[in-house]
């Protein structure tokens, strides 16, 4: 349950997350590759290496797919359908792995804010990712 | 057994010496409570804990963030036996504490945040890595004599 002070709050930090997704969303994926190895089984198609291009275009899409679910709290379903369906059926990634990318996520913004990350910033994103991956989980079965 | 590599010992030495107990654990706890509310069912005894301005001024919260994280002291300077090092502190947790493991992870996190926090980049990814290995032992560990 987001209350309305989060939901501004999420969108604040959002909004300021998009000029420099390239950097947060790559870096989240390093750490996440660092961290749990597992995860690289889903990239074998792609080059996961520090800075490479597929890093940092995937990061991309990622940070700006959160960003527009930022701004589309109230309406999450309907606004991530299309990235709901792409995660059941096609990608079919083990549902235990969006905590991992979650974490790794939170990792990576409090890296980039330092104290500013305060413990109410810190509930109300990580509420906002839970929701956004029950989201994206939600057609697995 | 766990496998620690000569530069996962050094990185886990050099990111303790420069932990500041007295200020690390009282956030990583408040941090727990506020971002983990259901946590806070173990803490009934500490007074108000009713929203984040309040836990994070709390002084029973600040002592048991201390009471904590000096536990992990026994992990980094027993890195080779810390299933063995933590078997009491795993009975205690589960026979008198009654706490659900589920939430030895969740403070991990949090601990690792409030590290990522405060070092910024030079918490990097491999840093990160080592970093969350120990931590995943210590809460294996701690789960260890529950039954």
């Amino acid at each position: 349950m987001l209350s309305n002070t989060e939901k501004e709050l999420i969108v604040q930090i959002w909004d300021k997350m998009i000029p420099v997704a390239e950097d947060i969303g790559s870096e989240a994926l390093l750490r996440m590759f660092t961290t749990f190895p597992k995860t690289k089984t889903y990239f074998s198609h792609l080059d996961i290496s520090p800075n490479s291009d597929h890093l940092r275009c995937h990061g991309k899409k990622i940070v700006q797919a959160l960003a527009d679910g930022a701004r589309n709290i109230s309406t999450l379903a309907t606004t991530l359908a299309p990235l709901s369906r792409f995660h059941a059926y096609l990608l079919r990634i083990h549902p235990t792995n969006f905590k991992l990318l979650n974490h790794c996520i939170l990792v990576t913004l409090a890296c980039h804010m330092g104290d500013n990350f305060t413990p109410v910033a810190h509930a109300a994103i990580d509420k906002f990712l839970s929701a956004f991956s029950a989201v994206l989980a939600e057609k697995f079965r | 057994m766990v496998e620690w590599s000569d530069s996962e010992r050094k990185t886990v030495a050099s990111v303790w010496g420069k932990i500041n107990v007295g200020e690390i654990g009282p956030q990583t706890l408040a941090r727990v409570l506020i971002v983990y509310p259901w946590t806070q069912r173990y803490f009934g005894t500490f007074g108000d804990l009713s929203n984040a301005a309040a836990i994070q001024g709390n002084p029973k919260v600040s002592a048991h963030g201390k009471t904590v994280l000096n536990a992990l002291d026994k992990a980094v300077k027993n890195m080779d036996n810390i299933k063995a090092t933590y078997a009491q502190l795993s009975q205690l947790h589960c026979e008198k504490l009654n706490v659900d493991p589920g939430n030895f992870k969740l403070l991990a996190n949090c601990l690792t945040i409030i590290m990522a926090t405060a070092f910024g980049p030079a918490f990097t990814p491999e840093v990160q890595a080592t970093w969350q290995k120990l931590l995943s032992v210590v809460v294996s560990a701690l789960t260890s004599q529950y039954f």
